[in-house]
């Protein structure tokens, strides 16, 4: 047959496909597969199913005749051949028949559905999205049984040509929006999409921005939860974190672990995390101010204290700090670079040998490692904003050795003027709280009991409002 | 794209009215009515804010009456192209001198209480560059910087009075010992300190009206006028002896009452005034983009070059005022005649504008009803 010749030739190396010839009745057929990622056990029971005594003389009686334990179709246009090909499907002619069947055989190596690192809860499912981009849809269909949850497939990247989905709710989510993200993804033209992180600049209104306008998640359920609020969600192939749009700021402070816990104590979380952000953002910045200007802020004893731990310290309190900062990242990120088998020691060489002695040789003060450690730990409550925090406290850090309390009140204005700027999708990004939305505020800093939220979050602007009648 | 709402609301409305009312005027007026009009500053201070109230008035009915118009599109609809074009260069002059006003308060502020050495052509340039970036900016993202700072002001601003010492308020007493004749000089001669709300102006057309708007707008500059005015009382209940004055400062934070901790505690006071000043900065916004705004009227620029443009007379005036006292005895000396004028005339152009385009409006209404009726009178007969 010479097209299936034609298929094979426009491969760089022939090798790369396999052909099986054989006859279905008196019809020669022939069947292309890539090894590597199909599973031998389907071919198999494709083949001796073709080839049995029958009298099939169409593509459509082939396939609904005799292959009908299969997940298969018939496509009348054999121009995506080579794609289904390197999808792992088995993809089968019939000579002088127009058309094809395209057989899915697809095994691909994939681990078990596993509770993702970053988001872990000690309430709630702990199913995690893995690299497989079927398991993941089906992960969140299995949560939304409803025939309004739209899945949309189409694939990006000319080299890469990577599945990608686009879920929302029909009814809830604005159309606009979807329309939106759909033309925004097609509109990608890209070699190959290793991961979903490489689509969020295109579904960001500030790309360059230091704050991330598109969420994250990991776990199905959270996804589930943010197609019901009217949000838009994207599956990537081979990626295991699900982006999701609009995203505001407030969504930073706010854990799938919240809606499965009493209210109250969800919002005394959502507070200390608020309050850790603040730590992790500021409180170097204003420890320098305070020591380099204003010590009259500081009660007196604890001045006196701080005053007899920085004696002999040769640097100034913003070189000190920064010193300190720089000494964790590096530490922080050779943690996660070096193999594990020397990490634990190194980790002792970090925080003993390194901190310790830097600050017995008094390079550095113990008051100025206290607040790094507070400020660093702090960090790590709000995951999602670890890298913007982290930039932002060496930010602050050289205003207030700069500008003092001015500097910090100056930058505080502008960080949230800057704030005030971003949208994300048409969602506000500091919503609720500027612009005020009194309804989204039950789930905002704090969170109501769950018979409270009965509407959808107004910034996201779903055009079904309520969610629950109580 | 999707569709995003670009007018402000009522409700960051308010919070601009507010920052607008109580800002400028806490920081050093008080204190300087004080100096040259003793006890007598409140009469002095009660008597500029109602005329701020009416001005606020003025502007929110004006308003009311042409929702969907900018402001140049008012004074072109009723004193024509040219002359808003002419008009606007002065406005936005104004506006400027009200902002030179601002940071040489704010860097009295800073020089007086928590800076020892505080070369302020080195620390104006952020406070400038933060003038630039929301005066080109938008109006919506200001209503939002306004919105979002508002909750935190407002605590620092009931914290201040919350933990205030005592204060023995029969300090103000005897009031208008001296009579009026001497203290309307003195008031007017401060008059670059009031006319904020003049301001307001550059949120014609752009503000997403409610039935209530009017109504909150006024009760925000009410509240705002409440708070400066409590501020006055206990600043002249403090120092109406100004041997006292002088031995503390001219500063507000100058006054021990507002040492809310003490050196054991430490100054808990300056963090709070720190955080009340975030209101400063907003209204330094609101000027700047005022100034830009008309402007841009005046002169066919961008936004970006009239920002910096702004920024630049600025720093120069910053040069040429090196010593902040100097400042305010210009602004007192020259500029007490023009800020009387402009504070008023914003408001009452903004105004008479208004009436006139409603009036214009609704003659168009009239004669197409008439109109419509003969048509159908016609058409019956």
């Amino acid at each position: 047959m010479e097209r299936v010749d034609k298929i094979i030739n426009s491969f760089e190396l022939q090798s790369t496909v396999f052909r099986r010839d054989f006859t279905v009745g008196n019809v020669k057929a022939s069947m292309l597969f890539h090894p590597d990622i199909t599973d031998v056990f389907i071919l198999r029971s494709v083949l001796l199913a073709c080839s049995g005594k029958h009298k099939a003389v169409g593509l459509n009686e082939l396939l609904r005749e005799i292959l009908t334990a299969s997940e298969a179709e018939v496509k009348q246009d054999d121009s995506s051949a080579a794609d289904s090909v390197l999808d792992g499907d088995a993809v089968i002619f019939l000579d002088k028949v127009p058309g094809m069947i395209v057989v899915n055989a697809r095994m691909w190596e994939k681990r078990a559905v596993t509770e993702p690192p970053t988001e872990t809860v000690v309430r709630g499912p702990r199913e995690g999205f893995i690299e497989d981009f079927k398991t993941n849809i089906t992960l969140v269909e299995k949560r939304l049984r409803t025939k309004s949850l739209a899945v949309e497939k189409f694939k990006i990247g000319k080299e890469g040509n990577t599945s990608v989905a686009v879920l929302y709710l029909g009814g809830i989510a604005k159309p606009e929006l979807v329309r939106e993200v759909r033309n925004r993804i097609k509109q990608l033209k890209i070699d190959a999409v290793s991961d979903s992180h490489y689509l969020v600049p295109c579904l960001e209104e500030r790309p360059s921005s230091l704050f991330p306008q598109v969420g994250t998640a990991e776990k199905p359920d959270i996804v589930a939860a943010k197609l019901l609020e009217g949000r838009v969600a994207v599956i990537v192939d081979g990626s295991p974190i699900a982006l999701t749009v609009p995203f505001l700021l407030i969504e930073d402070l706010h854990s799938g672990e919240d809606y499965y816990e009493r209210s109250s104590f969800a919002t005394f979380l959502r507070v200390l995390r608020l309050v850790a952000l603040v730590l992790a953002a500021f409180l170097p910045g204003l420890y320098v101010a305070c020591m380099t200007y204003h010590y009259e802020v500081v009660p007196l004893k604890l001045l006196i204290t701080v005053l007899n731990a920085l004696k002999g310290i040769p640097l100034p309190p913003m070189w000190e700090i920064l010193f300190i900062l720089m000494l964790f990242e590096i530490i922080r990120e050779a943690g996660i670079r070096m193999p594990k088998s020397v990490g634990t020691a190194m980790s002792i060489v970090g925080a003993l040998v390194l901190g310790d002695t830097a600050v017995k040789a008094g390079i550095i003060s113990s008051p100025g490692v206290l607040i790094i450690a507070l400020s660093s730990i702090a960090l790590y409550t709000v995951p999602a904003l670890v890298g913007t925090t982290g930039l932002l406290r060496i930010l602050f850090t050289i205003i207030g050795g700069l500008g003092g309390l001015y500097g910090l009140i100056l930058g505080g204005a502008v960080l949230v003027h800057y704030l005030s700027t971003l949208n994300s999708l048409g969602a506000p990004y500091l919503a609720p709280f500027a612009p005020l939305i009194k309804n989204d505020l039950k789930d905002g800093v704090v969170r109501a009991p769950l018979f409270d939220l009965s509407t959808r979050p107004a910034a996201i602007g779903s055009p079904n409002k309520r969610r629950l009648q109580w | 794209m999707v569709a995003t709402e670009k007018r402000v609301n009522t409700a960051q409305l308010f919070t601009v009215i507010f920052i607008l009312g109580m800002s400028l005027k806490m920081l050093m007026l008080p204190v300087l009515l004080l100096k040259t009009s003793g006890r007598d500053a409140v009469l002095g201070m009660t008597g500029v804010l109602i005329s701020e109230l009416v001005c606020l008035v003025a502007m929110l009915f004006a308003l009311a009456l042409a929702p969907e118009k900018k402001f140049a599109e008012l004074l072109e609809g009723c004193i024509g192209k040219w002359a808003t074009k002419i008009l606007c260069v002065p406005f936005a002059l104004f506006f400027v001198f009200k902002l030179l006003l601002l940071s040489g308060e704010v860097r009295i502020f800073f020089s007086e209480n928590l800076f020892t050495e505080f070369s302020w052509s080195f620390y104006a340039l952020p406070l400038f560059g933060l003038c630039i970036v929301l005066g080109k900016g938008t109006l919506r993202a200001l209503g939002r910087t306004a919105q979002f700072l508002f909750p935190f002001i407002a605590a620092a601003t009931v914290l201040m009075f919350a933990l205030v010492g005592q204060l023995d308020y029969s300090e103000l007493l005897p009031l208008g010992e001296y009579g009026v004749s001497g203290l309307v000089p003195d008031v007017f001669r401060h008059a670059m300190w009031y006319g904020d709300y003049s301001a307001l102006l550059i949120f014609f057309g752009s503000v997403k009206r409610t039935k209530a708007t009017t109504a909150i707008g006024i009760g925000s500059g009410a509240i705002a006028s409440a708070v400066v005015l409590f501020f006055t009382l206990g600043l002249t209940a403090s120092f109406s002896s100004v041997a006292d004055l002088v031995r503390f400062g001219q500063n507000i934070t100058g006054m021990s009452h507002y040492a809310l901790g003490n050196v054991m505690q430490g100054r808990f006071d300056l963090i709070l005034f720190c955080v009340w000043l975030f209101s400063a900065f907003v209204k330094a916004g609101v000027f700047a983009y005022a100034a830009v705004y008309l402007l841009r009227v005046a002169f066919p620029v961008g936004k970006t070059p009239c920002a910096l443009g702004v920024g630049v007379v600025l720093y120069v005036g910053t040069l040429i005022w090196s010593s902040a006292t100097a400042m305010h005895t210009f602004f007192m000396a020259y500029c007490a005649v023009p800020a009387f004028v402009m504070q008023f005339l914003v408001p009452v152009l903004a105004l008479v504008s208004a009436c006139m385009i409603r009036a214009k409006e609704n003659k168009k209404g009239n004669r197409a009803k008439t109109a419509a009726q003969t048509g159908e009178n016609e058409n019956a007969s």
